[in-house]
């Protein structure tokens, strides 16, 4: 009863799910350049605080990446191997 | 057979609900993890916070709605037994599979009320979604007390 209208969000959910991948890649791609450019700025003018801090970020913007395309498929799959059948 | 057909339409849309609850909690996941990395791009540690804690509470809905809501329906129609005598029988027993149709639809759709909610950024709503879960067993362990009830005060028994 419900298939076709289902289909039609299941394909709009891929879309956004591509979407949203997307714009992680953008996201992450703008905030690693932000923190080159902090990280050797910092360098260029002794400031190691900064250069930490740019590492640091970096360090952190990679490992949110790591989750997005390695953790978030997986916990995905396991959610939709899950998908009960009816109980009634 | 109305019964039957009424209860197909249920199921399907038992169906379209657990795919839609899903597809809202892996979209919802990347959407927080979305928040978290612009906040870490732009150095803010409140939103990653918020954003890390956000998937977790996404997590947690649904496992409650896609693991833990099907097993309390199958549990609380097991625990529903015999619920009437005579001619109340059959009556008793479709009313106790319709209600616990219902409440199961209930319970998801409480889930997923709780999953747009985190998804979205707002508060996490699992206790929604486990209030309506005992509505339901409440409701249900009410239609399976209450029809030998009236066969006994009508002389049906």
């Amino acid at each position: 009863m419900f298939e076709q209208a289902m289909q039609k969000i299941l394909e709009l959910a891929k879309e956004v799910w591509t979407f949203l991948a997307g714009l992680i890649v953008v996201v992450a791609a703008l905030g690693g350049l932000y923190y080159i450019l902090q990280g050797a700025s910092g360098a260029a003018f002794g400031g190691s605080r900064m250069v930490s801090t740019a590492v640091l970020g970096l360090a952190g913007l990679v490992l949110l990446a790591l989750i997005g395309f390695v953790v978030l498929p997986s916990l995905a799959e396991m959610l939709q191997g899950l998908i009960p059948s009816p109980p009634f | 057979m109305p019964i039957e057909a009424l209860l197909g339409t249920l199921q399907d849309a038992w169906r379209a609900l657990v795919l839609a609850g899903a597809l809202l909690a892996g979209l919802g996941l990347m959407y927080r993890l979305l928040g978290a990395m612009a906040a870490t791009a732009v150095g803010g540690s409140a939103g990653v916070a918020a954003g890390l804690a956000g998937m977790a509470g996404i997590f947690a809905i649904a496992l409650f709605g896609l693991a833990g809501v099907p097993e309390i329906a199958r549990a609380a129609r097991a625990a529903m037994a015999s619920p009437a005598c005579g001619p109340f029988a059959d009556m008793a027993a479709a009313a106790a599979v319709l209600v616990g149709a219902i409440g199961s639809l209930r319970m998801i759709v409480a889930v997923l009320e709780g999953l747009a909610a985190a998804a979205a950024g707002g508060p996490a709503s699992l206790g929604r979604a486990m209030l309506a879960a005992g509505e339901t067993v409440v409701g249900m362990a009410l239609t399976a007390a209450i029809m030998p009830l009236v066969a006994r005060f009508l002389g049906g028994c």
